[in-house]
This record gives structure tokens, sequence and C-alpha cells, in this order.
């Protein structure tokens, strides 16, 4: 009978697991090397600030384990969330932000998708600094299933080599 | 018209069997698999579309694009290297930053590749750029590149790549073109699609409206025969007086509640003759305006009227005012009696009334319906027997005399068969000489101790048609008396008989008058036959043919009652008769009366000039006597010359009468 429950239980718990799976978990990062990059943010009073990855990792950093439209294998990603990055620059309030990659790609991200959904701005991929050819060194990534289960799904959301972030007017 | 009716029947019969359980089923089914069918055919649609749509935003062809700019990027670098002369630190990062770039444009390529069905032109496009980023990679490896040897090793792999990326480029506007031709075309056949749907569910839509329509209107007529039901049940439909029903309940009511109240009941006079004469259409005309007339002064007597039936109306007033009633009655035989018109023609119409109140009844018995109801019958059935167009207030005689009428009626025709009649003579004198000519027969009812006088039984007799029998016994026994006496007695006395205006209906009178002479053997010219005018001969055409049979036969004919109303001069025209008999009422006040005389003179003009011989009834005085001989009347008739006796002993008196000797003395 005690077994059956505690089997019962332990099933349940492990089954939400994927569920819960994808939450960011805080964690501690130890320093290492990251590659030269730079991601600017514009701030609320129009000036431009830089941070290195090291001085992201400044932030309260998180780890998510996940895959991606660029990766069938889940990695585990680590980095700061975007939530905190606004907050920190003052436009946490904004409607929508607009996103440069350093291919001169640019995509628009809505206030609602970071409002429902953990962006996370990873600069480590499986423990090793972040690259360009990995798609580094700051990479947008959400959790695919809660991205996919979603309604704002799009690859727009997550986008690879970000080297700004501006408030989209 | 007809066409549009025929339509309407055809649309409610096609309505009536959609509104069957059936029916509404199987639209509703129709319904049903018409939005399940509809519904998949949208879903696989959008499903298409979405699929389309999703293979173009795999933005392969922004991949297209964008290696483009990273191999115009990594040149560009390569060519600053150039003119700088070296690769120094700076342009080398920059370098290594294109290269990356590149390298993950050309991961993304080579995914969408296998992604999707292998094009072509890609699979060079990325075998290209790879190409581009070895050399690229390789340049890095070493500390101090060549720039001018690396632009002529990367030149030709850009210039591949350039090439294959266009071909790529072009095949995927292909691609969206294919996309957005087939969703404007799913979008066009959604068009039919949509189109079709709203037809369908107009159509049914209609349908529906339509047979709410019905419904409704179904449901408004069931209410409209409701309502004229609740009023048929209460009201008279010609009149909209209160019906039998209402009044009994409203009437029942009063008498509970104790208040003096008067019941009359109204009867219309001679219906059936307006009916025959002017047709059904006047008479409901004349009963809805009986009706208006008896609804006002009920009203303005606080009271209502009602109609019970046929030609009966009634009318109840919360008073026992004798007074006030006897004006209500004066007023409604005078408000009736003024002339009513329909279709151009004036008719007239008469009622009878009877009236009773609470409180005479409760005098004797306590007040109930049935009771009340009965004596104001009583009180209109001696108003009908008075001869109609009056009203009587009931009293306790009324109800004896209704019973002996009734018990009268019953003994009648026994009577009839039985001999109980018999004829008394009435003489008549010429005035000239005071001699006795002639009798006029009477009859006599003799009940048990009593001799009833016709006055008593002749509308009894009038009404049943049994005066028909008893006018035939009158004339076979006055004729045989008179004939009897004469051959006896070598006499030459004449009888006069009267026969009531029911005779000349048919031409049977003439046989029984033949009859009667042949049996009595009595001379013709010896027998007068008085007819008195009434409503019932208005048929004069048979009338006169009737009396030209009779005269034929040799008899007399006399014009009787002439005064009393009926005659008229137009009567007095078309009539051929020998002798006027001028009613009593003309006498009476012969004496007193400068009018009275003045008005017999007028009339002893017209019978003189008509040729007419004058017989004057009624004369009780001997100076009645004289001066209606002065005036030039022939005959007289009278209780001053002898009053109606049994036949021997009128004979014996008017005998000695006659003889030479012998002048005429009061009785």
């Amino acid at each position: 009978m005690k077994s059956l429950f505690t089997s019962t239980v332990s099933a349940f718990l492990l089954s939400t697991q994927f569920l819960w799976a994808g939450q960011v978990s805080r964690v501690d990062l130890a320093p290492i090397v990251h590659a030269d990059a730079v991601l600017a943010v514009v701030g609320a009073d129009g000036n431009e600030i830089s941070y290195t990855p090291a001085q992201l990792e400044e932030l309260p950093t998180y780890s998510l384990t996940t895959r991606t439209p660029w990766r069938a294998a889940p990695a585990r990603f680590e980095g700061i969330l975007l939530t905190d990055l606004l907050a920190e620059n003052g436009i946490s309030e904004v409607d929508a932000i607009l996103v440069r990659a350093e291919d001169d790609y640019s995509t628009v991200i809505q206030q609602a998708v970071w409002e429902s959904l953990d962006i996370l701005i990873a600069t480590r991929v499986d423990g090793k600094a972040h690259t360009l050819r990995a798609r580094g060194p700051f990479q947008f990534v959400i959790d695919m299933e809660a991205h996919e289960r979603s309604k704002y799904m799009s690859s727009t959301n997550m986008p690879w080599m970000a080297n700004r972030i501006a408030a989209d007017q | 018209m007809e066409s549009k009716a025929i339509s309407t029947n055809r649309l409610d019969r096609i309505l009536d069997e959609f509104a069957s359980r059936l029916g509404i089923t199987t639209v509703i089914g129709m319904l049903l698999v018409v939005c399940v069918a509809v519904g998949f055919y949208i879903h696989s649609v959008v499903a298409q579309l979405e699929q389309n749509h999703s293979s173009f935003r795999d933005q392969n062809a922004r991949n297209g694009h964008v290696a483009l700019s990273d191999i115009h990027r990594l040149l560009m670098v390569t060519q600053e290297a150039v003119n700088a002369g070296a690769m120094t630190p700076e342009l080398r990062k920059d370098f290594t930053k294109a290269s990356d770039v590149l390298f993950v444009r050309v991961e993304s390529l080579q995914r969408s590749i296998s992604e999707n069905r292998g094009v072509a032109s890609a699979a060079d496009a990325t075998r290209a750029l790879d190409r581009i980023i070895t050399i690229a990679d390789n340049a890095m490896t070493q500390s101090a590149p060549d720039p001018k040897q690396l632009m002529a090793d990367l030149l030709p792999a850009a210039a591949d790549a350039r090439r294959y990326l266009v071909q790529f480029l072009d095949e995927m506007r292909r691609e969206a073109d294919k996309v957005l031709d087939k969703q404007a075309w799913a979008v066009r056949k959604q068009q039919i699609v949509v189109l079709a749907n709203l037809t369908c569910l107009t159509l049914i839509g209609s349908v529906a409206l339509l047979l709410l329509r019905r419904e409704v209107l179904g449901r408004r007529a069931r209410e409209n025969a409701e309502a004229r039901v609740e009023f048929l049940a209460f009201y008279d439909p010609l009149t909209k007086l209160p019906n039998r029903s209402q009044f009994q309940d409203r009437l029942e009511a009063m008498i509970t509640e104790g208040r003096p109240l008067a019941l009359l009941f109204i009867d219309l006079d001679d219906f059936k003759l307006i009916n025959d004469t002017y047709g059904h259409a006047a008479g409901d005309a004349v009963l809805k305006h009986v009706g208006t007339v008896l609804s006002r002064i009920a009203d303005e007597n606080k009271g209502f009227a009602a109609r019970l039936g046929g030609d009966e109306y009634a009318i109840v007033a919360p008073s026992d005012h004798i007074v006030m009633l006897t004006s209500m009655c004066q007023r409604i035989l005078s408000d009736v009696a003024e002339p009513f018109s329909f279709e151009g023609e004036s008719l007239e119409i008469g009622l009878s009334v009877g009236l009773a109140t609470s409180t005479q009844v409760s005098q004797s018995e306590t007040v109930t319906l049935d009771l009340l109801s009965r004596v104001t019958d009583f009180a209109l059935y001696a108003s009908k027997s008075a001869g109609r167009g009056c009203y009587t207030f009931y009293n306790h005689d009324l109800e004896g005399q209704y019973q002996e009428r009734r018990d009268m009626l019953e003994d009648l025709p026994g009577a009839i068969k039985h001999g109980d009649l018999e004829i008394h003579l009435q003489p008549k004198v010429t005035l000239a000489d005071k001699k006795v000519f002639g009798f006029e027969a009477l009859v006599r009812w003799r009940r048990g101790e009593r001799l009833v006088p016709p006055n008593q039984f002749i509308l009894i007799a009038e009404e049943s048609g049994m005066v028909v029998d008893i006018d035939h016994f009158v004339l076979r026994s006055a004729t045989k008396a008179v004939a009897d006496w004469n051959t006896d007695h070598g006499t030459n006395f004449s009888v006069s008989v009267n026969l009531s205006a029911l005779h000349f209906n048919s031409v049977r009178i003439i046989e029984w008058v033949q009859d009667a002479l042949w049996s009595s053997l009595l001379n013709p010219s010896q027998l007068t036959l008085e007819i008195t005018e009434t409503m019932e001969m208005r048929d004069w055409k048979q009338a006169r043919s009737i009396i030209g049979g009779l005269r034929k036969l040799g008899c007399r004919i006399a014009i009787d009652d002439f005064g009393t109303g009926y005659s008229s001069l137009a009567y007095l025209r078309t009539m051929s008769a020998d002798e006027l008999k001028i009613d009593r009422s003309l006498v009476e006040e012969l004496e007193s009366s400068e009018k009275a005389r003045l008005l017999l003179s007028s009339v002893m003009d017209i019978a003189r000039n008509l040729e007419f011989e004058v017989t004057i009834e009624g004369i009780e005085t001997r100076r009645q006597g004289s001066i209606v001989q002065k005036m030039g009347a022939q005959n007289g008739q009278g209780y001053y010359y002898g009053r109606p006796e049994e036949p021997e002993t009128a004979f014996s008196a008017a005998m000695s009468n006659n003889r030479p000797s012998h002048q005429m003395s009061p009785n």
C-alpha cells in the first residue's frame, strides 16, 4: 500500500518535471573566459550602455535546458533574464523592444512575450562560453515546449548573435 | 389574385410539411450536416493555408539574401586588408567575425535544405559557401596571411556562391509566388463557399421565419376565435346586446342583492310579416334597430337590455317606481313607433311590452328569477291579447286570465266538435220603418254555466286557426236557422255572417258558402258575408278574387267595423262590396260631440258616393237612431233595436215587431 502510494507520487513528480523543465532555475556561475563581444542596451534616457558577457553575468544568473530551432538535442544554456536587464535599464514597461544582431538581422519582441515566457539571454552553452559560431555570444533562448505551447511561438522571439537592445518606438 | 391565393395555399401546405416533427428533424439534421461539412472544409483549407504559410515563413529566401550580404562583408574586410597592405589585428578580428557569421549562415541554409525538399541551387550555393569558409579558416590559422593572395583565393569561390545564391533566390521567389497563388485561390474558393452558405442559411432562415409567421398568425387567429367565442357566450352577435345567458346571470345577481327592480319582456309584433314582406336583411336591420333603441332607453334608466332570442327582448331596470316605469314603457313604444327606413323603404315596427316589478311579486312570494319571468310573461301575453302595440303592468288577475285563456284554448276544439257552440241573432232594422229585415249571427260558447261571448275566445280561435271551423259552424247554423224559419213562417229574413280574414287565403270558403246555401236552401241574396280588413288580408288580389267568387254565388258582401282604423280608403276602392257597416265607435259620441257628427256625416258621404248601403252599429238610444237616419243611413243595429238572442227568441221578437201596428220600443 505504502509502496504503491510512493511510486504514484514519484511518477507524478517525474512526469511534471517535463512541465517544469520550462522554468529557468537560479544558478551561480563560476567566472570563465568569454569571447570578445558587447551587448548594447539603450536605456530609458536614450543612453547606450554596453555589456560584455562578464558584465552581463553580474545580474542574477539562471540556467535553462532546452532544444532550439537550431539544435535538435537539448543543451544547457546559462545567462541572465531579459526582464532583469530591461528593468536594470528602465525599459521594462515598453510595448516592444527592437533587437539587432551581428549579421544585421533585427527583430521586434512584444512585451506580452517576455511577460508570459521566461526569455534567457544566454552567455554560456553546456558550461562553455558562447561563441559566434555557436549562435552566441548573446543568444535569446526560450524553453521550446513552453514556447510552442504559447501563442507567441515564433523564431523571431529568439534572435541569436544579439548585439543591441532598444525600446521599439 | 387567384394565382397568388393558390401559391399561398401551396406555400402553406409546404410549410405544414416542414412543421411536422419529421420535417423539422430533417431540416435540423441537414443544417448540422452542412455546418459540420463546412467546418471541416474550412478547417482543411485553413490548415492548407497555414502549411503553405509556414513553409514560406521558413525564411529560406531571407537566408539567401543575407548570405550574399555576409559574403560581401567578408570580401570588404579582405579588401581593406589589401588596401592596408597587411592583416592588422583589428582587421583580423573583423575578418573572424565575418567568417563566423557566414559559418552560421551556411549552417542555417544546410538545415533548411535537409528539412524541406532538396533545392538543387541551395546545395550548390552551400558547397560554394563552404569553400569560402575553408579558405577563410585556413587564412586565419596563418599568423600573417597575405591579403592579396587571400582575395585572389576568395573571389572565384565568392563568384560561384553568388551565382548559385541568385538562382536559389529565384527559386524561392517562384515558391513564394506559388504560395501566394494558392492563397488567392483558396480565398476565392472561400467566396463561393461563403455565398453558398449564406444562400443556404437565408433559405433556412426564411423558412423558419415563414413558419414562425404562420405560427403567430395562427395564434392570433386562435386568440380572435377564442375572444369571439367568449363574446358569443354572453352577447348576441347581431344586436351586440347581452344574450339570454348573461341576462339570466345578471338578473339572478340583482334579485339576490334584493334591490327593487323591474323586468320588462318586449316582443316584436308581426316580425314574421316583416321578414316575409321585406326580406331577411330588413328583418335583421329591424332587430338591430330595436336593440339599439331598447339599449338606449335601458341605459337612461340605469338598467340593461338583452336579446333573449328570435324577436324577444328584455329590459331590467333597478327601480319599482310605477310612474317612472310607465313613462319608460311609453317611451319605448313611441321611440319604436318612429318610422324606420331600410333601403328606401319605411317600415313600421310594433312592440308588445309586459312588465312586472320585484315588489309586486314579493308581496305574495319570495322573488326568484323563474317567478319574476313567469309573471312578466303573463303581462306580455296580456299585451298581445289586447291587440299588441301596448304595454301591460302585471297584476294578479292577469294570471287568472292567462290560465283561463289556456283552458279555453284546450277546450275549444272539443267545444266545436261537441256542439257547445251556439249562434245568437241580433236584429238589423231599416231605419225608415224600424222593421227588422235581417239578423247578424254571432257565436256563443256554452261553457258549463257560462255563456262566453266571442270577444273572449275569438282571438284565441284566430291565433290557433280554429276560427275557420267556428265560422264554418256559424255559416251552416245561421243559414239553416233563417232558411227554416222563412220556410215555416213565410218570412223573408236575411242573415249576415262574420268571416275571419283567414278565410281569404284559400278558395275553400267559396265551397263552404255554396255548401251552406245548398244544404240550407237559403236564397243567396239573403246571405250577407261580413268582412273586416285586418293585417292578414294583405294579399288583396287573392281576397278580391275570392270576394268576386262569393258574389258570383249571389251573396252580398259587407265591410264590417268601418272606422276602427283598419279599413283604408284604398281598401274601399278595390273591394267590391254592397254594404258598409259603421263601427259603434263612431256612434258613441254622436249625441255629445259635434266632431263625431261631422265625422260620421263625411263617412256617409263617401258611402253614398261609392253607392254602399250603410248600416250603423251600436245604436243604443232613440236619438242616436234619428240622427243617423237623418244623415242618410239606411239600416241600424244595436241594443236599442234588440240584443243578440237565441234564434227562436230573436225570430219571434222580430215577427211581433214587424206586425204593422207595432212600433219599436226600447227593451
